[in-house]
């Protein structure tokens, strides 16, 4: 597995969403995906979480699955987080942080020991194939909590590969 | 109000005021997810006395703490904890109380945040009773702390302040 840039392959994982269910990316090949990492207590995930609700509704008959990592979180917290909304996309739970820690690219915040911090609020697009096409961190001087650019980018993929 | 309990506080945050933004913030040094160094100052106080204990919260630069109100109520709040252990040796803590919260611009929706160097004032009242001498009150901070660029998980920095208690001049 190469590092997480745009151009690589995602990083496999297998989790747990809310409804018991397990989800493993590689299960979605054939689908672009959204994936988003985020925690209860983010201010820029709670910012970014109806958007993305939005953006998978936009987006549902159109092949796209949404996919929200919620990382290191404990019962209530992990609970809080999928009732806060009506989601009608997987909230995988990423106990560990092993998930969120493969996509921390190598010299992205390289001040921050542990690298499951590092994609929280990380927005990626993965296209049919299982690679990454998108990928922003936080930056709260350009952030984009109406998900604008993935959404551009994600409707350029589908004009070119429906 | 004099809490009997560990004490936590939510006051009225005046945002935007400068209160809690003194620029004394050190440059990150730690890669651990510290960013928050905490020590309180001794304070003296006479029985029958009552003086405020200071908390200094001193925040890397960079980075900001959610306020002790923070804007929403999945936001982890700054929370200053004493052990109220002291309390059987004649010492009564209050409420911790917070300076006012800095806005950090965030999308749509500033919110409520600590950053630089935050003092954070817990009143503590001494008993007539009380022997002279002096206590060690063991304390944590628990926040959440982010950058610009990132946020870091929860987590609690201990403390321990002195109160000392003599008659004389003081409290």
């Amino acid at each position: 597995m190469g590092p997480p840039y745009i151009g690589d392959a995602a990083p496999e994982f297998e989790l747990v969403d809310q409804s018991g269910e397990r989800v493993r990316l590689r299960d979605l090949r054939g689908s672009y995906v959204v994936l988003h990492f985020g925690t209860s207590w983010c201010p820029f995930c709670t910012e970014e979480l109806p958007n993305l609700q939005r953006l998978a509704s936009d987006y549902a008959g159109k092949g796209v699955r949404v996919l929200l990592v919620d990382v290191k979180e404990g019962d209530a917290p992990f609970k809080e987080y999928s009732t806060r909304l009506p989601l009608s996309f997987p909230l995988l739970r990423d106990t560990s942080g092993e998930a969120a820690a493969k996509y921390a690219p190598p010299r992205a915040l390289a001040a921050i020991a542990d690298r499951a911090q590092v994609p929280i609020a990380a927005n990626l697009l993965l296209d049919k194939e299982g690679k990454i096409r998108f990928f922003t961190l936080v930056d709260t001087a350009r952030f984009d909590a109406k998900l604008v650019a993935l959404r551009r980018d994600l409707d350029a993929l589908l004009a070119e590969h429906p | 109000v004099i809490a009997r309990a560990f004490a936590a506080a939510v006051l009225v945050v005046a945002a935007g005021c400068a209160g809690a933004r003194r620029e004394a913030a050190r440059d990150p040094s730690s890669t651990d997810g510290r960013v928050v160094h905490v020590a309180a100052v001794a304070v003296d106080v006479a029985p029958g006395g009552s003086a405020d204990l200071v908390v200094v919260l001193t925040i890397d630069r960079g980075f900001h703490i959610q306020s002790d109100a923070p804007s929403r109520p999945n936001y982890i709040p700054t929370r200053v904890r004493i052990d109220p252990r002291a309390e059987g040796d004649h010492v009564v803590l209050g409420d911790p109380r917070y300076p006012p919260a800095v806005l950090f611009a965030l999308a749509d929706e500033p919110i409520r945040t600590f950053e630089g160097e935050v003092a954070v004032r817990v009143g503590v009242r001494v008993e007539g009773g009380a022997s002279e001498g002096e206590r060690t009150l063991r304390g944590a901070v628990r926040y959440q702390a982010c950058t610009a660029t990132s946020c870091l998980f929860p987590r609690e920095e201990p403390f321990t302040a002195k109160v000392r208690v003599a008659r004389g001049p003081a409290g």
